[in-house]
């Protein structure tokens, strides 16, 4: 079938730019692993919509959500990925004018990350940034193919990475700047730079982060200087990742029970129905039921990078890499701070987490991951 | 649906290539990083579980809380359950010491509004106060709350109120003295608050139950509760309006005879209850730190005094008990001056041989002296004794004198000529009170007590004053005899101001000389007056004890200073708790007043009380001392010589004050007509006194009809 794609057999109909047929050919065991993903996520946010001081009915916001971020999925599904790669150099600039945009006429909400109010819409560029810095990536990777082994080519890549977390960084959304950082190395990493390039550069930064730490703004050194040493920590700094610990650890083995879990009602732990909500289930449903939600994201991911290895060209490839590496490191690092090992910072948890902006990106992620078996798919 | 049209504008035979031996394996590291980052955060969830904080241990005492419930302290009743203490929520205004970046311009703005030194702002408000809390101002005023509710929202977001009980007394001042105060940490400090602090003080119930993160307590989980205990409340044997009309009568004598002092105690004489206790000055217990801390003191159970002639009661009850002498006994009162122990012995009524019932009411000092030497110094000590002299009377109250009696063994030569007429003895106010009550109800001990029963906060009582096993003092014939003689003194004697006209009353004078405190004799100037009785005298329902000290006034006697007050109050009690009239018939009251002498009639020295009492302590230097016993055995009666017959005055000019006081030391009603001075009066000057009971007196407002009734068809009231 690879003859059919050199041969340019591209006037076969299955492929063109938009083919509502794609969706015949989507992946059930990826599909199906979001979809429980989804229901544990709502679910668990039902229970979080219960506590004390939340009057918002959040699962039904994040219900919209998802429904939304589905047809959005779909879409993508339907395009032909080498249009939105064309795009990318695009969308990239639009990418950083909206950046700027936001540092200068941005809202702050909290966590440090801010939005732009445009009609009805919040958009929040650092959200929306993720999922443009992976086309723009793979539109990067394919064009210079293995120069990627020369080390200025190497540093061009960081380059296109590092302008928007600078940006992000200003905002300061230190959050998004982590996720970032690691979805480029990984994508340079998968298209074939030489290793010893990326080890330097790790050497480099793991020397210069010292440095940097004098530039952090007040509450993140405190995050930070409460993961090193808990027990100096005041009781205010320590007080979200204490509890989160608290709330995971109270759980036991098979949890309190669905909608009993005392910490998060009482509200002891705050954000338990964003960045901590997987305290919220390991105190519900245990040390069984988060190790059962662990398994299915590696499932998940694990699968994601199948994809990748079976892609019928090496912008599949990257592509699923990258969405694959977003959803990744969200999950890392959010699990990560709940169960205290990182230091706090505002990442939220794919399909568990509340917050609609970053739902979306979850979902068109997904989309992009399906999408490259469905082009393996129709070429055969 | 589809576009037809494929997407052309990006194909590349390289792009298009699959992914390379090398960028698979890549991808198969990055599969085995993505599983040992899984292996990463379940290992952190299984250190979680395993290995915890000590913090997480103790996660069910992170969540728990103990809240306390304040309760208020108990109430204070009266008999009847009117309210005299309680407690009442009042806002205090605090502030987290710190909260104001500037303590300095928080203190300017804070004091000034609400009243509070500056300086001691900012002391308090500083982050340098390492408390959590400071207090702003306490107790906030309803005004101050007011100014409150109008400060600038950026200053009153960083205070907040803050409610707590605070002890109210309502009725003010009143019973301030019995009731005592309670101090700013809630501890009862003086009276009944003090005595009964236990009881009233209220433990803080506590609950302990889970909290949320703001620490707010968890009604559906509370884990365990203790009820507040205590906060008892009290119901005194006080009368509110006994008490109310006993205050305002003695305000109004002291104000009268510029005395300083005062006191007065009205007791139930059968069970002892204090129906009111009063001390003048008084203070205001909700305003406790704005007072004198010696004005505290209940000195009507600590100040002792002499009682003087008052004290005679003992005497001659306990010679009447022990048949010594009856009231007809006749004896000799040697015209007013006797010497027996080398220390003269003066009288005011010149008396001669006169019965014994005579010679108590004009209060002869020289009858009571002989009698005293028939009973002998043993048994004058029992029965001063046996009158509960020398030893505490009140109940229910922390600190109270025993008085001053010291022992026979202690006596001088002099004491017999001293101790029998209430000198060289010290008693409290309740002491004289138990001694007349003996009278009044027929012989019997009595303990004055203040509190008459406690209820808890169920409403159960827990504890119930009991009287004691009657204890009989004096026979019922003694107590009766001794009643009937008190009632001459009100008919007839030195407390003719006391006589109540709707009950017969019974009672003694008393003017005693106030000794000095280094024990060098006694003032010259200064008194103490002294009433004590009992009304109605057929069955007593209440027993009174007046004391005015130092009255700067020439009558400073007894009778005359403490007498109204005792007919008022009394008379007022006496109607309000519908007592049965007891009035003096007008055969009783003509013969009383013939039998009166003529100097009660002259206003000026009628109320002598026991004006010799003090008066006679100089010591006559060479006289032989007469032997006491001498004109003792008298049989038969003497002549006795009565002066002019009493007459009326004439009223004519006088304003209507000065006729009701002229006319109340008669012991005659009246009836007025009209308002101004006396135009007219009925009967006319120059009837005898024993022809009248009551005078109809029209003042110059009153019209001329009424005049002309008045004079046409007098019918004067008998009151």
């Amino acid at each position: 079938m690879m003859q059919t794609v050199k041969g340019y057999d591209l006037l076969d109909a299955r492929i063109s730019i938009f083919n509502i047929r794609n969706l015949r050919h989507i992946d059930w065991v990826l599909s199906v692993l979001v979809l429980l993903l989804a229901v544990v996520g709502v679910s668990v946010l039902y229970s979080a919509s219960q506590s004390a001081s939340s009057s918002v009915l959040y699962y039904q916001r994040q219900l919209i959500a998802l429904l939304i971020g589905l047809g959005l999925a779909l879409v993508i599904i339907c395009i032909d990925s080498r249009v939105l790669v064309w795009l990318a150099p695009v969308m990239y600039v639009g990418m950083l004018i909206l950046l700027v945009a936001v540092i200068k006429y941005g809202v702050e909400a909290k966590g440090g990350q801010r939005w732009l109010q445009v009609g009805p819409l919040r958009l929040q560029p650092s959200e929306q940034s993720k999922l443009v810095l992976v086309f723009s990536m793979t539109w990067y990777l394919t064009k210079i193919k293995d120069r990627i082994q020369k080390f200025p080519f190497l540093l061009i890549g960081l380059g296109i990475i590092g302008v928007p977390v600078v940006l992000i960084l200003k905002q300061p959304s230190l959050g998004t700047a982590l996720v970032l950082v690691p979805v480029g190395v990984v994508m340079i990493y998968v298209a074939g730079c030489k290793w010893w390039h990326l080890a330097l550069l790790a050497a480099i930064a793991a020397v210069a982060a010292p440095l940097a730490y004098p530039h952090l703004k007040p509450h993140q050194k405190d995050r930070i200087d409460t993961w090193i040493h808990p027990e100096k920590a005041s009781s205010d700094d320590a007080w979200q990742p204490l509890q989160s610990r608290i709330t995971v650890g109270s759980g036991g083995l098979s949890g309190k029970g669905y909608r009993q879990g005392s910490q998060t009602m009482l509200n002891y732990l705050p954000e338990h129905h964003t960045d901590f909500i997987f305290s919220l289930l390991a105190e519900e449903q245990g040390f069984i039921g988060a190790v059962a939600v662990i398994a299915l994201f590696a499932a998940f991911f694990l699968r994601g990078l199948s994809f990748a290895h079976d892609a019928s060209d090496m912008q599949g490839t990257i592509l699923a890499v990258g969405a694959v590496t977003i959803l990744a490191c969200h999950v890392f690092v959010n699990i990560a701070i709940t169960v205290g090992l990182m230091p706090v910072t505002g990442i939220p948890l794919p399909f568990l987490s509340y917050g609609r902006n970053f739902c979306l990106t979850a979902m068109m992620c997904v989309g992009v991951m399906l999408h490259v078996p469905v082009r393996k798919q129709l070429f055969e | 649906m589809a576009f037809k049209t494929p997407f052309e504008a990006y194909h590349d035979e390289d792009v298009d290539a699959p992914p390379d031996a090398m960028q698979r394996r890549r991808l198969g590291v990055l599969g085995l990083l993505f599983i040992c980052l899984f292996g990463y955060i379940a290992y952190g969830l299984v250190r979680v579980h395993t290995r915890p904080d000590e913090r997480l241990i103790k996660e069910d005492k992170l969540h728990e809380a103990v809240g306390v419930t304040l309760e208020p302290r108990g109430e204070i009743r009266d008999r009847n359950g009117k309210l005299l203490a309680i407690d009442r929520r009042v806002d205090s205004l605090w502030a987290i010491p710190g909260t104001f970046e500037d303590p300095y311009a928080a203190a300017a703005y804070f004091g000034p509004i609400f009243g509070v030194d500056q300086d001691l702002l900012v002391s308090r408000l500083s982050p340098g106060n390492t408390n959590q809390f400071a207090y702003i101002r306490r107790w906030l005023s309803d005004e101050q709350f007011e100014r409150y509710k109008k400060l600038d929202p950026k200053w009153k977001a960083g205070v907040a109120l803050k409610k707590e009980w605070v002890r109210y007394y309502p009725e003010g001042s009143l019973a301030s003295h019995v009731l005592g105060f309670v101090n700013v940490s809630g501890q009862g400090r003086a009276g009944i608050e003090l005595a009964y602090d236990e009881a009233l003080r209220s433990t803080p119930g506590t609950r302990r139950s889970r909290v949320d993160a703001r620490r707010r307590l968890l009604d559906s989980l509370t884990l365990e509760y203790i009820e507040p205990q205590g906060a008892d409340h009290v119901y005194l044997t006080i009368d509110k309006s006994i008490q109310r009309s006993l205050e305002n009568r003695l305000d109004q004598a002291l104000e009268e005879c510029k005395a300083p002092s005062g006191m007065g105690i009205i007791v139930d004489p059968y069970t002892g209850a204090i129906r009111a206790l009063a001390c003048r000055p008084a203070f205001d217990p909700n305003e406790f730190r704005n007072v004198d801390p010696t004005d505290y003191k209940n000195r009507a159970l600590v100040d002792v005094f002499e009682p003087g002639s008052v004290f005679k009661v003992v005497t001659f009850a306990a010679a009447i008990e022990l048949g010594l002498i009856t009231p007809d006994t006749l004896i000799d009162c040697e015209n007013g001056y006797f010497n027996p122990y080398g220390h003269g012995l003066r009288d005011f009524h010149k008396l001669g041989v006169v019965p014994v019932r005579e010679s108590f009411i004009e209060s002869s000092n020289i009858a009571t002296v002989k009698i005293a030497a028939m009973l002998g110094e043993e048994r004058m000590e029992k029965w001063i004794r046996r009158f509960g002299f020398g030893r505490r009377a009140c109940q229910d109250v922390r600190s109270e004198s025993r008085g001053i009696f010291r022992p026979r063994s202690q006596w001088s030569k002099l004491s017999m000529g001293a101790i029998p007429i209430g000198q060289e003895i010290a008693v409290t106010m309740p002491q004289l009170a138990r001694a007349f009550c003996i009278l009044a109800n027929g012989g019997m001990f009595v303990y004055p007590y203040l509190v008459e029963q406690v209820v808890d906060r169920d409403g159960s009582v827990t504890y119930q004053h009991e009287t004691r096993p009657p204890e009989r003092i004096l026979s019922e014939a003694t107590a009766a005899t001794m009643r009937e003689m008190a009632h001459g003194v009100c008919l007839s004697g030195t407390g003719t101001r006391a006589s109540i006209a709707e009950y017969r009353t019974g009672g003694k004078t008393g003017t005693a000389q106030i000794a000095r405190p280094d024990g060098r004799g006694y003032y010259a100037d200064k008194y103490t007056a002294v009433f004590a009785g009992f009304a109605p005298v057929g069955a007593p329902r209440l027993v009174g004890v007046i004391v005015v000290q130092e009255p700067a006034i020439r009558l400073h006697y007894g009778g005359y200073v403490c007498g109204p007050v005792f007919k008022d109050v009394i008379r007022e009690a006496l109607i309000s708790m519908g007592c049965p009239q007891d009035p003096v018939t007008e055969e009783i009251a003509k013969a009383a007043a013939e039998a009166d002498d003529a100097d009660t009639v002259a206003v000026a020295v009628a109320e002598h009380g026991t004006a010799a009492d003090g008066g006679d302590m100089e010591i006559l230097e060479p006289l032989e001392p007469n032997d006491i016993l001498e004109g003792l055995a008298l049989v038969g009666l003497g002549e006795i010589v009565s002066p002019d017959e009493p007459r009326l005055g004439d009223l004519a000019g006088l304003t209507k004050r000065q006729a009701k006081a002229y006319l109340d030391v008669l012991g005659l009603g009246w009836d007025p007509l009209g308002a101004g001075k006396v135009i007219s009066q009925y009967p006319p000057a120059g009837t005898p006194l024993r022809e009248v009971s009551s005078c109809r007196l029209v003042f110059s407002s009153a019209s001329l009809d009424e005049t002309y009734e008045t004079q046409r068809n007098p019918q004067p009231d008998q009151l």
